[in-house]
């Protein structure tokens, strides 16, 4: 023996020294794993049982099912029914495990009822901790047919002289009955009534509990059974707080005028209680005092006065319970002034951190206005130590007494602010912010601190949120303010010193101040601001800022002083991109600047006519490899305002414009209105012919201008005086204005000549226009440059140019109209139906694809379709050049297989008869 | 040291153990039975819902018993005691002729599962008082133990209020035990 003690002695120490604090902390259960365990818990089956192993297993099985693993119901039964081989051992311990684990699975476990016999065996056995243990799981694992069979063990158990056994018994009575398995509970009154008597306070407690559960919902028997308690008195303080609460339940449900009397005795007994040697019963009192309905002033502040008195000097618990009655008190008579500071002064410097908390909100809820702001001050140091969750139940006592008294609101806002500055988490900044924004509107006079306050906040605040709020806050209140302009400049920073998020909120705040009566310098000054923010890096915020300058420029178009504030602004381009469509050489222009400083005489404007037109022969091979590089990088707002802005007037066309058209060069051309569209650039030559030849057509409100752009592959001759030839006498509705010829092309530099036509009112010409280059052909030897003087005129044949219904086709204007409101507006009488079988289309996708195309018309709805797809409806909606005459199309395609072609039920309508008729004319 | 190795050789030399699983039909006299072994009196007992086990000492052998009630909605559930039984004591009551096909037909359907392959089989022909009980010649015949294959049975005439035959059945048991 001694060998062995030894041994175990010299065994211990690599576990005694364990015992430096990262061990400790290692759980014993860390890494256990469900399948492992339920392996382990195979040992129970064992022939020979080993109890201090199957008791390991057992606790690792209830850890692992404590902390939420779920068990199937296969694992679960095979489990439960090696665990019911323990009934085999009568070993305490194991026993104890065996009944807990039985608790934990009869949930997941199927036939539950085998262990029956076994507890009911238990409940009968002469060891009172078996009988206990056994009547609660006896109650979990029985179902109604079976209470029955146990209902008399129960019974005999509730007035078992063991208190053990009879809160057992009691307990499991009330489970029952929670889940329905028990209305035999019901016949148990006399015992239950008899358990009342029990000796044992917690049997008392338990006998009341399930008494009142079987009453509750007899409100005669219920108040029967108080008033006799009330009477007699009982002594358990748990059964004395129970008592209370049904009281107050009682008081709660009856009105105020049904029955004084009643009240008046109940509430005597409560008042007694107050005098109670327990203190927890003194709490729950005062408790139920403070939150009777309609209860006098006077018992409130007597109550007030036993806690303040009585309970406050206990120990940490009970002046923890104590200071909330106080709080709840000063929430439920806000108007109460029962406190001086001055009596809490020991709590603020309370080691335990809620107390300081309870006890700092508490006074400020019932202080007097006068006393405050010294109050303030004394805890400002304290309440910096304190942690968020508590500094915000302060926060939010503060600022209920700002609304209480809102005179107060300076010193109490400077308290505020003081602590928006200290360090603090997301909640707690969020409940000062959330303060700031109910004062704002609660208390009028202090709006222009609130917003000081924040605005000095969101230069240093960390949290997106929070700024995006203020930002919006400010974007709300800021032009209303004396002085908007301040606001502004906090607005501003935050557009460049923060991130996409808040920058985007920025962005909107600021337009905010446009709507306002904000005199035109602050408008001009946001205009600036809101176009530097057009160059972020991300879209959010540069989409905002387009946005809300598009607005503010349809708004004030009248307003000539604000574009001609544009045009200033956008002949200042702060990157190389904005030059590439300038129609003016940039060295001239710097130079005409230059000359222009150097003169120093501003009274004269500077005149950008006198600056001369750059050459565009010579700068285009200069200027190629730059193009290249701006078309790639080119961005769609920016580029077209600057030459047309005054004809375009703000509409955002530029995404109309082709990357290869050089329209802009043509100063002739603005004579003839707004741009609406362009078509993509159609070849009108074969690859590989002498020039190559590519059209774009250009479609005005009355022109269609033609865009060729001719390159002659040919190195041995130049041509002169190149024009386009169209024949229009095919075509109706089309007539020449206007033909620029090229002067001289030479071999492989494209050059460009533009025939203007125009279109007749009513037109929408459709059909194909044969052209061909016309020009004087020169010899030249490629390798001197000499050139043959004699020229001779020469023609070329190029393909027909087309003419189709999307030339004419725009997207439709009003885009928050509904497409069947419109639909349903223009009726049926000037619809037309027409079905067409595209045998060319091997699928619906690209049948609807061609259509939309041939249409030029926008894909409203179903736009999206599989090529599988052997139906499928789309919408479309265009306009026809006026904004009025819109179009709306609904195209049914359906897949034929016979034809291996799909059949397109085109309905058109529009305002007008003739023009769906056009349309559905145009595809046939 | 020496405390352990005492305690080694009582395991080797001493008490030998075994598993035993009584079934049968509800109202065979199950319960009875056990009571009767284990602490020699007659116990009033009620239909088993569930299980009971005891451990009963007999010739320097430990018997844990497992009687499972035999309720048909209990019976299903006999399967999850197989596991390491060694014996099978299967309790018949002599006078309820009309059962005797159920009886065998639910021993057979146990004897069929794999778990039970190497257990022996004692059926206790119970309830012999009674005038008109059944001979355990009917009862072999009833229950059809001839045509058992690869199973070691053995039939025992028995009345549980008076004891006769208990005992002579743990005899054929431990009798089988020592032959392995």
């Amino acid at each position: 023996m001694a060998a062995l003690a030894s041994l175990g002695k010299d065994d211990l120490p690599p576990s005694i020294k364990l015992k430096n604090e990262d061990d400790l902390a290692v759980s014993p259960f860390l890494g256990i794993e469900k399948g492992a365990v339920l392996q382990e818990c195979r040992i129970f089956n064992d022939l020979h049982l080993k109890p201090r192993k199957c008791v390991d297993a057992l606790v690792r099985l209830l850890y692992l099912v404590g902390h939420g693993e779920k068990l199937s119901s296969t694992e679960a039964t095979e489990v439960f029914f090696s665990i019911t081989k323990l009934f085999q051992s009568n070993e305490p311990t194991l026993r104890r495990l065996v009944y807990l684990s039985i608790k934990e699975l009869a949930g997941a476990a199927d036939e539950v009822i085998i262990v029956t016999n076994c507890l009911m065996k238990d409940v009968n056995s002469r060891e009172d901790m078996f009988r206990a243990n056994a009547t609660r799981v006896l109650c979990r694992i029985t179902d109604s047919q079976m209470v029955s069979q146990i209902e008399r063990y129960l019974k005999q158990e509730i007035v078992d002289r063991n208190p053990v056994v009879a809160s057992a018994a009691l307990v499991s009575g009330q489970h029952l009955l929670l889940h329905n398995k028990g209305d035999v509970v019901r016949r148990w009154v006399s015992e239950v009534t008899q358990a009342l008597e029990h000796p044992s306070p917690m049997v008392q407690y338990h006998a009341l509990a399930l008494l009142y559960q079987i009453r509750q919902h007899d409100r005669l028997a219920v108040s029967k059974l108080v008033q006799g308690l009330a009477r007699s008195g009982i002594r358990s303080a748990f059964a004395c707080c129970l008592l209370i609460r049904c009281i107050l339940r009682i008081i709660g449900e009856t009105s105020v005028a049904e029955s004084m009397n009643e009240q008046r005795s109940y509430f005597e007994f409560i008042e007694s209680c107050l005098r109670h040697p327990s203190d927890m019963v003194v709490c729950e009192a005062a408790r139920a005092i403070i939150s009777v309905p309609g209860i006098s002033r006077e018992e409130v502040k007597k109550t007030v006065t036993v806690v303040n008195s009585h309970l406050l000097r206990r120990g940490s618990v009970v002046r923890h319970a104590a200071l909330r009655i106080l709080n709840r008190a000063t929430y439920l008579y806000p108007n109460q002034q029962w406190f001086d500071p001055f009596d809490f002064e020991d709590f603020l410097h309370d080691k335990n951190r809620a107390i300081t908390t309870l006890a700092i909100a508490t006074v400020l809820r019932g202080a007097r206005e006068q006393t405050i702001e010294g109050f303030l001050k004394k805890i400002q140091a304290r309440f910096m130590e304190l942690p968020d969750e508590f500094r915000v139940q302060i926060v939010e006592a503060v600022h209920s007494l700002v609304l209480k008294y809102p005179n107060s609101y300076y010193s109490l806002l400077n308290f505020l602010g003081s602590s928006l500055r200290e360090e603090g988490g997301f909640e707690f900044k969020k409940a000062i912010v959330d303060a700031y924004f109910s004062l704002l509107n609660e208390v009028p006079q202090s709006k222009e601190i609130c917003l000081s306050h924040l605005c000095e906040f969101i230069e240093d605040c960390e949290h997106p949120f929070l700024s995006a709020r203020i930002l919006h806050l400010l974007g709300q209140e800021g032009p209303k303010m004396p002085q908007p302009g301040k606001y502004i400049r906090y607005i501003y920073n935050r557009i460049i010193l923060e991130n996409a998020a808040v920058r985007a909120a920025a962005v909107s705040s600021l337009a905010r101040f446009l709507d306002e009566n904000s005199t035109s310098q602050t408008r001009k000054a946001i205009v600036v601001l809101l176009k530097q923010c057009l160059y972020d890096s991300d879209d959010e915020v540069r989409d905002r800022a387009s946005y809300f300058l598009h607005q503010c420029q349809q708004k004030t178009l009248e307003e000539n002083s604000l574009i001609n504030v544009d045009e200033e602004l956008s002949s200042s381009p702060t990157t190389i991109k904005e030059f590439s469509h300038l129609p003016y050489s940039l060295p001239e222009l710097e130079n005409s600047l230059v000359d222009y400083l150097k003169r120093e005489d501003f009274n004269e404007e500077f005149n950008i006519a006198d600056v001369p037109k750059s050459d565009r022969n010579l700068e285009v091979s200069e200027h190629i490899p730059m193009e290249r590089v701006t078309e790639k990088t080119q961005e769609a707002s920016s580029e077209w305002g600057n030459v047309l802005l005054g004809s375009v007037q703000g509409r955002d066309l530029s995404h109309w414009q082709d990357k290869n058209s050089h329209l802009l060069e043509m100063k002739e051309l603005a004579s003839l209105g707004t741009l609406l569209k362009s078509s993509p650039s159609v070849e009108l030559t074969e690859p590989e012919t002498e020039y190559n030849v590519t059209c774009l057509k250009h479609t005005y409100r009355q022109h269609i201008v033609l865009e060729f752009t001719i390159m002659s592959t040919l190195e041995d001759q130049i041509l002169e005086n190149v024009y386009i030839v169209a024949d229009l006498s095919s075509i109706e509705g089309l007539e020449l204005v206007k033909n620029v010829p090229i002067s001289l092309l030479k071999h492989g530099i494209p050059e460009r000549a533009f025939v203007v036509l125009k279109r007749l009112e009513g037109f929408y010409p459709i059909g194909d226009v044969p052209c061909e280059i016309r020009y004087i052909v020169k010899e030249m030897n490629p390798s001197t440059g000499e050139v043959d003087e004699r020229g001779f005129d020469e023609e070329y044949k190029l393909e027909d140019l087309s003419f189709g219904i999307s030339d004419y086709m725009l997207p439709i204007q009003q885009t928050n109209v509904l497409f069947k409101d419109m639909w349903d507006k223009f009726g049926s009488q000037n619809e037309v139906r027409e079905t067409f079988a595209l045998s060319m289309h091997q699928s619906i996708p690209s049948a609807l694809s061609a259509v939309r195309e041939f249409l030029g018309m926008t894909v409203v709805e179903g736009a999206q379709v599989s090529p599988y797809a052997t139906h499928h409806i789309s919408l479309f909606a265009g306009s026809l050049l006026t904004d009025d005459d819109s179009v709306l199309v609904v195209c049914y395609a359906e897949f034929v297989k016979e034809n291996q072609a799909v059949v397109l039920n085109l309905t058109v309508r529009s305002e007008d008869l003739n023009v769906s008729e056009l349309v559905t004319s145009a595809i046939a | 040291m020496g405390l352990s190795i005492s305690k080694l050789l009582s395991r080797l030399f001493g008490k030998k153990e075994m598993r035993i699983l009584m079934v049968g039909l509800d109202a065979a006299g199950k319960t009875t039975i056990l009571y009767k072994l284990k602490l020699g009196e007659i116990v009033t007992t009620i239909p088993t819902i569930g299980f009971n086990v005891e451990t009963v000492e007999y010739k320097n052998i430990s018997f844990t018993v497992w009687d499972v009630g035999g309720q048909d909605k209990i019976r299903p559930l006999w399967r999850h005691y197989f596991q390491n039984t060694q014996g099978i004591i299967f309790v018949v009551d002599s006078n309820d002729r009309e059962r005797f096909p159920e009886a065998r037909e639910e021993l057979h359907k146990m004897l069929s599962e794999e778990e039970l392959r190497d257990a022996v089989l004692l059926v206790f022909a119970n309830k012999q008082d009674l005038p008109n009980a059944a001979s355990t010649a009917e009862i072999v015949n009833a229950l059809a133990l001839p045509s058992l294959r690869n199973r070691t049975w053995f039939i025992m005439s028995c009345c549980a209020t008076n004891g006769d035959g208990l005992f002579e059945g743990l005899d054929w048991l431990s009798e089988q035990l020592s032959h392995r």
